[in-house]
Parts: structure tokens; C-alpha cells; sequence
């Protein structure tokens, strides 16, 4: 069980270039300090050493948080060294795969004993696929029945994000770090499998078309010098009546659509006012916006503090 | 003393204390055994029972917490988000909320309300209305900050026992990086927010850490009173995935195995202390050093050490939530102990407990290994009937799902009760009385051996030492052995194997590796 040490590394290092651009050039470097004697688990076999160090992330044969031994065999059936060079000096190949932590401590010796048994346990093996979130016994939220409220990681948003299903097409997406609606879209819902299918280390993907998309880091909603507190939501016919404070203010806000998905009404609620209460209405460009109380000008719709308990925004994004 | 030694051979479940050869041999002598209808070797089946629950359809049934109501009916919540309650004496599910994210644990507040721990928040939710379904969901806290890095999770809440909520933050993984949107105050300590973004991550991965606190109270525990205020108890986690109380109020946290903890860990957590992950020391009051900067004896001598170490591999790889028996002995001879499941083995473990010169220390046990249990043992909640319920979850790690319910026969197993450190030595009392004569089998030495503390990933064993047994006297009920060494060894493992050991009259004991862990002696 020797493990050849340069030349080893080296005729195997040259296989691996090819796939490992920016890795190879440290490996040598590595190897050549990295790989002190494991006092502690000598005498582990192979086994003992995968059950101790390896099976959290990688099964036989199915891939969970790493690929299996049977994907890992694939790839180095003819080249143990390979899974050794990989466990000292780990890239990263999958753009959606967490990347391993080295195993250097090990040391080469422990290292060779678990890629032989990894390439054993996987002989004459074959990967069990695993379920792909879209099975009807587990219904995916694309298509689900409205409305639908869904917290999950969602693209351009910050990440205690909202997504919530109106009735009929329209969609939306609501930020509880900022209170603030980041964009409408109509269309189907999300498909929230690239978060739900591992960790988290994804985003649900948006399943239709992005119809208004304000610019909230630049225009806040309610116009205050004070940071936005989440208070939560409660759920109106399904629908989620949002609350949070800005400084004095106490704000509600519903979001529903307008007949026809011709686009949608926010519906706030603002106690606390002592002098007028401004909403932007930022990113209407070209839409047509009314309001039930106030002034508008220009991107700006200005409510005394009295009529501020009550205000709909109509935004029709078709007509 | 053949039957003995051949019935002592199927309790070494633990993986690396049993070779192939033996487990052929010990086959063979079980065959013989039950054919020659002389006795049988203990079962785990003989004293705990495992029922499968069947779970609500149409969901991932990957458990993230579970609770009972006062009602009597259990409260789960689910990986996708979803909170359903289950009669345990119609087996009926019901929906109760939906559209969290991640919820990784929940406390039931009454039989309307429950207190959920998601991703983002600590939340209120209740059925205000009382047509059995939920409609209103309230943040109680949310002040802690997100990267949306995939490694942070929030675990909790348990309820302490003033009746607030404890809860705590996983550190985020240099597994990636960080979003461009993130919650709360960002620390540039150590490595400006602009290089997450503009260099590639694989230049700037070691600059943050394998594990990393970036935003406000990654890697601490936290207390949150019921209107919603916050008080941070203690930094220095990793992965605190469990949180539990004895019978007397202390916590116990237990952490995971990985950069600066050589191997996973359940800790004696008091305010204020630090318990030796670095990274969040940023949020200490009055901290502006780069915690990686700050040598491992620095760092070592601020630690508190765990009270409980599990060997990575032998005895846990992940161990979860620590639960504490209450069932004053209707669930078996362990009550006030407190139970601990672990992911990577279908394995639930039991922390024993002993207080040396005023530190609460002990040792790890197994109390069932396989049994029927399922892997990923995630949460568990003792029902008013003292069944165990226990939810199972992977999270695309080595793990499983679904909810098991495990029923004590009402037999009790021969097993270690309670070990305590004297002096030279320890006192183990058994479950039941010893049969003098399997001391024959009594082990000769005991192994002993630590971690390294550093930032690398886990550790091996190192300075082991196997230190003689130079005495042993079984008191005169049989249930207490004196066990004498030759030398205790401060801050290392210590572990004693006690195969070989029987029951007067009976079968051998269940799980005989007890690994304790000498914070101190005496």
C-alpha cells in the first residue's frame, strides 16, 4: 500500500490537467507539505475510513451533497491516484455542487486505502436516480392552486423573500427584509426545486414573464429615514395582508390583482402619520397608475396623514 | 462462560470495533446458539419497539421539527414548508400552514398556535379563526442577518424554562459565497464585501473561512422573549443543529464536526461563555480582530470545552437534538438523561451526565443503534403517552425522512446507567446487576486519546494512550463497579468497553462503549 509519491502523483496530475485548469499548478506544491502521517486512524481499513470521513456526502450509489462512489469510479476507475489528488486538493466541477473540503489530513496512505474501496464498493453498481421533485405524489408549486404563499430563496430579491401566487395569472414577489414588492410577473408560478432538491444553495426560477419591476434599492416604497420592521402577514381569502413599521409609522399592505389580470391593486394602511405620506410609485414608467386618495406628481403620490389609512395603487401593466 | 463469550458478540454494532472474521465467527455461534435453545443474546427489539408513522400525502416528508399540542395531537413541520398536525389515536393528519422556509424546528404554543424557526425568521403562527387551519403568521424575531449563503440555517426554537424561546445560527460555508442582496449588517473584518463579489471565489474562499460570520449572529445562540426581544446567550458555534434542557434548566447544544472541532460536540452552554468557533466572535461586543488571525492557543484558552465529545465515525458524524427523558422511568431506566439523534447511522445516542470539581461533563452512549430506526434522525418529542416520536430529514446530506414513533416494551436492557469520574478511576452502575462472573471479560485497559483544535477540517485521533485497569470490585448488589486505572488523563476521551459484561442471569449488555470525556478530574 505505498503510495508512489511523485511519480504517483505526477502521471496522474497529468490526466487530471485537462479537467482541472488552476488546480494542477498547486497540487505538487501541496502534496509536498500537506500529507502528514494520520497518527490516529492507522490501522482503519478502507471502510472504516469512508464511514468516518466520507459517507456524510457521498453515498454508493446515489449522489447526495457529492456525487456516489459510482459516479466517482466512473471517473477514476483506471486512476486510483485521482481520488487521492482530489481529496488533498479539491476543485469544483458542478456550478451548483458545493465544493469539498480537503482531506489532506488523512494523509496519502488513509487516502489510497478509501479510493480502493471506494472503486471496489462501486464494481458492477449503477446510480439510483433520485426522486426529481416532479413526481405526482409531490405536486411542484409551478402550476398550484391559488393563491399560494411560498418563502423561498428567489432571484433579485434579498433572501427572506416572499413569493406569492394571486388569483389567476399574476404572481409576485415581495421582499420581508426591505417590505417592499420587488416585481410582478404573469404566467405560471415558481418551480422551487432548485432550492427544495438539496441545502438551499439555489433559487426558485420565476415561470412566466417579468411585467413591472421597480427600482426598490433606488425609490423606497413609503418615504422614511427609518429602517422597515417586519411584522409578518396575515392571510386575507388566501392572500397575505403584509404588516411592518418605518419609524412611527404602522403600514399594512395587501397586493391583489385587478379584474382580468389587467394588473394588480396595493392596498396600504399607514397609521402613525403626523405629516403627509409619500409613495413612490417608481418603475410606472409608461403604465397607467391611479390612486384612490392624494396627489400624484410625477413618480411621487402624496396622502395626508388622515386619508393615508386607506390608499389603493392601481398599477395596469395591459389593457 | 461459552455461552457468555458468544453472546457478547452481536452488541458491537459500532463500526471499526468489529472485523469481519469476528462477525462471521459470531454468526456462526449465534446459529448454534439459537438452535440449541440455551438463551439469545439481547436485542435492542426486546426493549424498544420502532413503529413507522405514515406521513401526510403529497409532500417531502423530510422532518424539520416536531412537537405535541396540548390537545395531544403532534405538530410537524416539513423541508418544503408545510405544518400539518397528526392524532395519534385516529393516526389523522391535518393541514395547518404551509409556505415557510426551511422551518428546522417548532414549539407548540396551544392548540391554535404554534412557534415555528424558518430561514429568515422566528415566527408566530396561529389559527385565529379556529377553522383548523392558520391565518396569521407574525414575526417574533427576525434581527439576526442573512447572505443567503446555503449554510445558514436556523435551528430552534426550544422552550427554556422561563418560557422564552432559544434558537441558533449556522454559519454560512465557504462551500459558496454570498448574494448580492443580503439582511442586516455586513462585517468587513477580515475580508471587504466588495471580494465576495468582484474576485473569484476560489481566491477569496480561505480569506473567509470554511466556516464564516458575516452578518449579526451567525454561530450564536440566542434567547427571544415571547414579545420579541433578543439577547444574544453565546457565540462560538459551527452547526449548532440541536438545543435541549435537562431537568435541572441547563442547555446543551450540540455542534458538528468540521474547521476548529476536531470532532462533533454537545455543549453545557452558559451566558456568556465562547465555545470555539472563531468566526462569530465578530459580533462580541467590542471585537475588531480578524478571529483567524488570533493564534489556536489564544483562542483555545478563551474555549469552553464540550462536556460531550462523539467520536466522528464510531460514535456520530452529525449528532442533532438533545432531548431530555422526562418520562420519570415510563420510557426505561434513563430518565433525566438526555437523548440525542444523529444523521449519518440509523443511531440514537444518550449523553450521560456527571459533575467533576463543579463541571458538567460525561459520557456518550449509544441507546438504540439500528433497531428499525431510520438514518437522518433530525427531531424528536416525547408524546403524553411517553412514546418517542422521532422525524427524520437529509437535506441532500447522508439522512432520511419520514416520522418513526419508539415504544419502551417495558423490559429493561442491560446497560450503563451512570459512569462518574472519582479518583484513579470511575463508578459505573448498571440497569440491572452484574453477573460477577463475566468480570472475567472486564476490560484491561481503556483507550484515551484527543482532537487537535485547529481551523483544518476535523481531526484524528492523536496522543493516544491505552491506560492500564490495574483494579475493578463489583459492589455487593452487583449494580455498581468501581473501575480503577492507572492514571485519568485531563482533557481527553476516555473510552470504556464493557462487552464481555452480563446481566445476573441474563444477556449481555446492549451498547457497551461508553466515551467520556474528562473536561476535568478530580
Amino acid at each position: 500500500m505505498n503510495f508512489p509519491r511523485k511519480n504517483g502523483i505526477g502521471s496522474g496530475l497529468a490526466r487530471l490537467v485537462p479537467a482541472l485548469p488552476g488546480v494542477a499548478l498547486f497540487a505538487f506544491t501541496v502534496l509536498q507539505w500537506a500529507v502528514p502521517p494520520a497518527h490516529g486512524q492507522d490501522g482503519l481499513n478502507g471502510g472504516q475510513l469512508a464511514a468516518t470521513y466520507c459517507l456524510a456526502c457521498h453515498q454508493v450509489d446515489r449522489k447526495i451533497v457529492g456525487p456516489s462512489f459510482v459516479e466517482i469510479a466512473g471517473i477514476h476507475r483506471d486512476n486510483p491516484d485521482g481520488i487521492v489528488e482530489w481529496a488533498i486538493n479539491p476543485g469544483k466541477k458542478r456550478p451548483d455542487a458545493i465544493q469539498m473540503p480537503s482531506m489532506a489530513f488523512l494523509g496519502e496512505e488513509n487516502l489510497r486505502k478509501i479510493a480502493d474501496y471506494i472503486l471496489k464498493e462501486a464494481e458492477g453498481k449503477t446510480e439510483v436516480q433520485a426522486e426529481d421533485g416532479s413526481s405526482a405524489a409531490i405536486p411542484s408549486l409551478v402550476a398550484a392552486p391559488r393563491p399560494k404563499v411560498q418563502r423561498i430563496f428567489m432571484p433579485d430579491s434579498g433572501p427572506a423573500a416572499i413569493a406569492v401566487a394571486m388569483p389567476g395569472s399574476l404572481s409576485y414577489c415581495w421582499d420581508a427584509g426591505n417590505c417592499q414588492l420587488r416585481y410582478v410577473w404573469k404566467g405560471d408560478f415558481i418551480d422551487p426545486w432548485p432550492v427544495w432538491k438539496g441545502n438551499g444553495n439555489g433559487l426558485a426560477t420565476i415561470m412566466g414573464d417579468i411585467l413591472f419591476k421597480p427600482d426598490v434599492t433606488a425609490s423606497p416604497r413609503i418615504h422614511s429615514e427609518a429602517s422597515p420592521v417586519f411584522l409578518g402577514y396575515r392571510l386575507i381569502q388566501g392572500l397575505p395582508e403584509f404588516r411592518y413599521t418605518l419609524g412611527d409609522l404602522e403600514i399594512t399592505e395587501l397586493v391583489k390583482p385587478l379584474p382580468a389580470d389587467q394588473g394588480f391593486t396595493q392596498i396600504f394602511s399607514v397609521r402613525g402619520a403626523d405629516k403627509p405620506v409619500l409613495f413612490s410609485l417608481q418603475g410606472r414608467d409608461g403604465l397607467q397608475v391611479e390612486a384612490s386618495t392624494g396627489t400624484i406628481d410625477g413618480d411621487v403620490l402624496t396622502v395626508s396623514p388622515l386619508n393615508a389609512r386607506s390608499v389603493s395603487i392601481h398599477t395596469i401593466l395591459e389593457n | 462462560m461459552k455461552d457468555q463469550k458468544m453472546l457478547q458478540i452481536p452488541t458491537s454494532h459500532l463500526p471499526g470495533r468489529t472485523s469481519s472474521r469476528q462477525w462471521i465467527t459470531g454468526a456462526i455461534a449465534a446459529v448454534i446458539l439459537c438452535t440449541s435453545s440455551i438463551a439469545r443474546a439481547q436485542q435492542v427489539e426486546d426493549h424498544y419497539k420502532v413503529d413507522n408513522i405514515p406521513t401526510p400525502p403529497g409532500l417531502d416528508p423530510q422532518v424539520g421539527g416536531l412537537d405535541f399540542m396540548p390537545d395531544g395531537r403532534l405538530v410537524a413541520c416539513f423541508h418544503r414548508g408545510e405544518v400539518y398536525t397528526f392524532h395519534p389515536e385516529t393516526s389523522e393528519w391535518r393541514f395547518f400552514a404551509e409556505g415557510l422556509q426551511e422551518p428546522l424546528g417548532v414549539v407548540a404554543v396551544s392548540n391554535h398556535e404554534v412557534v415555528v424557526m424558518q430561514r429568515s425568521e422566528l415566527t408566530r403562527i396561529q389559527d385565529l379563526d379556529r377553522d383548523g387551519i392558520a391565518d396569521s403568521y407574525l414575526t417574533l424575531w427576525d434581527g439576526f442577518g442573512m447572505t443567503g449563503n446555503y449554510h445558514e440555517f436556523a435551528f430552534g426554537p426550544v422552550l427554556t424554562p422561563e418560557g422564552n424561546f432559544v434558537v441558533s445560527l449556522n454559519l454560512a460555508s465557504n462551500g459558496a459565497s454570498i448574494r448580492p442582496e443580503i439582511r442586516g449588517a455586513f462585517t468587513d473584518i477580515g475580508l471587504p464585501r466588495g471580494d465576495f463579489y468582484d474576485r473569484p471565489w476560489g481566491q477569496v474562499k480561505n480569506a473567509a473561512g470554511r466556516m464564516y460570520s458575516r452578518v449579526p449572529w451567525r454561530g450564536w445562540v440566542v434567547e427571544v422573549t415571547p414579545d420579541g426581544s433578543a439577547r444574544p446567550i453565546a457565540p462560538g458555534f459551527r452547526s449548532p443543529n440541536g438545543m435541549g434542557y435537562d431537568l435541572d434548566g441547563n442547555l446543551f447544544v450540540t455542534d458538528n464536526q468540521g474547521d476548529w472541532l476536531g470532532t462533533s460536540k454537545a455543549y453545557h452552554v452558559e451566558k456568556g461563555k465562547f465555545y470555539g468557533h472563531p468566526a462569530s466572535l465578530v459580533w462580541k461586543d467590542g471585537w475588531t480582530r480578524n478571529p483567524l488571525d488570533v493564534p489556536a492557543e489564544e483562542l483555545d484558552s478563551l474555549r469552553t470545552p464540550a462536556a460531550f465529545l462523539f467520536p466522528q465515525g464510531e460514535v456520530a458524524n452529525s449528532p442533532t437534538q438533545p432531548l431530555c427523558d422526562t418520562t420519570s422511568g415510563a420510557f426505561g431506566p434513563f430518565e433525566g438523561q438526555m437523548l440525542v439523534g444523529e444523521m449519518n447511522v440509523p443511531r440514537i445516542l444518550r449523553l450521560v451526565p456527571d459533575r467533576v470539581n463543579g463541571v458538567l461533563q460525561g459520557a456518550v452512549i449509544p441507546f438504540i443503534d439500528n433497531g428499525g430506526l431510520r438514518r437522518g434522525i433530525n427531531r424528536m418529542v416525547f408524546s403524553p403517552d411517553n412514546e418517542l416520536y422521532i422525524g427524520q430529514t437529509a437535506l441532500s446530506w447522508a439522512g432520511d425522512k419520514g416520522i418513526q414513533k419508539i415504544t419502551w416494551t417495558g423490559r429493561t436492557p442491560m446497560e450503563v446507567r451512570d459512569i462518574h469520574m472519582v479518583e484513579n478511576g470511575f463508578s459505573v452502575t448498571f440497569t440491572l446487576p452484574v453477573d460477577r462472573s463475566s468480570l472475567d471479560g472486564l476490560m484491561k485497559t481503556v483507550a484515551t486519546w484527543t482532537y487537535h483544535y485547529h481551523k483544518s477540517y476535523g481531526s484524528p485521533k492523536v496522543d493516544q494512550v491505552a491506560v492500564p485497569v490495574t483494579a475493578a470490585v463489583l459492589s455487593a448488589d452487583g449494580r455498581t463497579l468501581q473501575i480503577q486505572l492507572e492514571r485519568l488523563r485531563q482533557g481527553y476521551v476516555h473510552s470504556l468497553d464493557f462487552s464481555g459484561i452480563k446481566a445476573a442471569g441474563g444477556p449481555g449488555i446492549l451498547n457497551p462503549v461508553a466515551t467520556y470525556h474528562a473536561v476535568q478530574i478530580p
